[in-house]
């Protein structure tokens, strides 16, 4: 979901308006190509949705408000290829929250799925009234694995799904991470694909193949509009 | 053949990375990982510390040393995430530093990299930390670490 005030005077400038496409509709979704106005997205026939909120753990600035439309703009436009409507939750500032100080470095620890550190296993209980097939991306400052630093971590608790991921401007990361916790679970070795184990993409957007749709579409996140 | 600025950078982006990552990165990448210590994106700087960490080399060990004091905290942070990757007694001076960080995160990960074979002031500092550090957490896990190397009480 995207502004069209946001968006349109630069498609407007490209002649890229997607078909549709007309001024005044308001909060629009991707479904595959065609932009969908909220209000009548249940009566349209985008098959499924995910909802995805932000929760940060630095303090929401222009950078990080920036950061977070930038990467979620970015996955809406690349999961509606594939008929994958991505809905915004909400977004909370966890910086002043005192006993999640701490975390704003956090341990991964291995980072594997299935595999979670007490520093992970209390951050991802701050849910606070996020649904239970709803995602949350947490955005701390540094996240240390055994071995090195890393940008994005989608190693989450049973039954609290959702990822983990520091600031950066590779512009994919949290579509990256999402892709994770909806199933996708093998890197790839392309660059040009968006489970490429490396945040160094060629030929952007990056691609997502029928399968990596399909078993998104198949995860219990993935809900009817 | 010497890698260049670029694929220096590209090896360091791997989004989940594992320790395959560093693979041929020695000695002759240590100036390229030096100006990666200035990268505008603050992972990236923390990629060259964790790098350098493993380069047993004076020249990467006297970079690392001068990188307690990088404004950056995310690259203090990974500094002292790396401090387990150097030998003790180069890592005494280091840790001491970094264990009496202002940063939260940095301490936190200095605690953790305390080892048995660092020496006598690195042991008191994290003894100072257990008795008086503002923050709860820091204190519990100074204990934790004092407990483990069995220099605190039941």
């Amino acid at each position: 979901m995207f502004s069209l005030r946001d968006t349109l005077a630069n498609r407007l400038a490209n002649h890229r308006l997607p078909k549709g496409y007309r001024i005044g509709m308001g909060i629009m979704v991707l479904c595959g190509r065609r932009p969908v106005g909220i209000t009548t997205l249940r009566n349209s026939p985008c098959p499924e949705s995910v909802i995805v909120h932000f929760k940060s753990l630095l303090p929401i600035d222009n950078n990080i408000n920036q950061f977070i439309k930038t990467q979620l703009i970015a996955m809406q436009r690349l999961f509606a290829e594939g008929k994958i409507a991505v809905l915004p939750g909400t977004t909370e500032d966890l910086s002043n929250n005192p006993n999640l100080q701490i975390l704003q470095n956090l341990n991964v620890g291995q980072c594997i799925s299935g595999t979670t550190t007490q520093d992970q296993n209390t951050l991802f209980s701050n849910r606070n009234d996020v649904g239970d097939n709803e995602l949350v991306v947490y955005i701390v400052a540094t996240m240390i694995s055994n071995v090195t630093s890393a940008i994005g971590c989608a190693a989450h608790p049973a039954g609290r799904p959702g990822a983990v991921v520091v600031q950066t401007n590779r512009r994919w990361v949290v579509a990256h991470e999402v892709g994770h916790v909806l199933g996708l679970r093998v890197h790839s070795g392309k660059s040009d694909d968006l489970m490429f184990v490396n945040a160094g993409w060629t030929n952007v957007p990056p691609d997502l193949s029928d399968n990596e749709y399909s078993t998104m579409l198949k995860s219990s996140l993935t809900r009817p509009c | 053949m010497p890698k260049t600025l670029e694929e220096l950078r590209n090896q360091l982006s791997a989004i989940e990375p594992d320790i395959d990552m560093f693979d041929g990165i020695g000695p002759s990448e240590i100036p390229l990982l030096e100006q990666l210590l200035q990268d505008e994106e603050a992972w990236m700087a923390s990629r060259a510390i964790f790098a350098l960490s493993r380069i047993p080399d004076p020249k990467a060990l006297a970079i690392l040393s001068h990188e307690v004091s990088d404004p950056r905290p995310e690259v203090k942070v990974a500094l002292a995430a790396s401090v387990k990757n150097l030998k003790s007694s180069d890592a005494n001076d280091i840790l001491l530093k970094l264990l009496n960080d202002t940063n939260i995160g940095v301490r936190k990960f200095a605690i953790q990299a305390v080892s048995p074979n660092h020496n006598v002031s690195v042991r008191e500092m994290l003894k100072n930390l257990e008795m008086q550090d503002p923050i709860p957490p820091i204190r519990d896990s100074a204990k934790d670490k004092l407990r483990e190397l069995k220099l605190s009480g039941p």
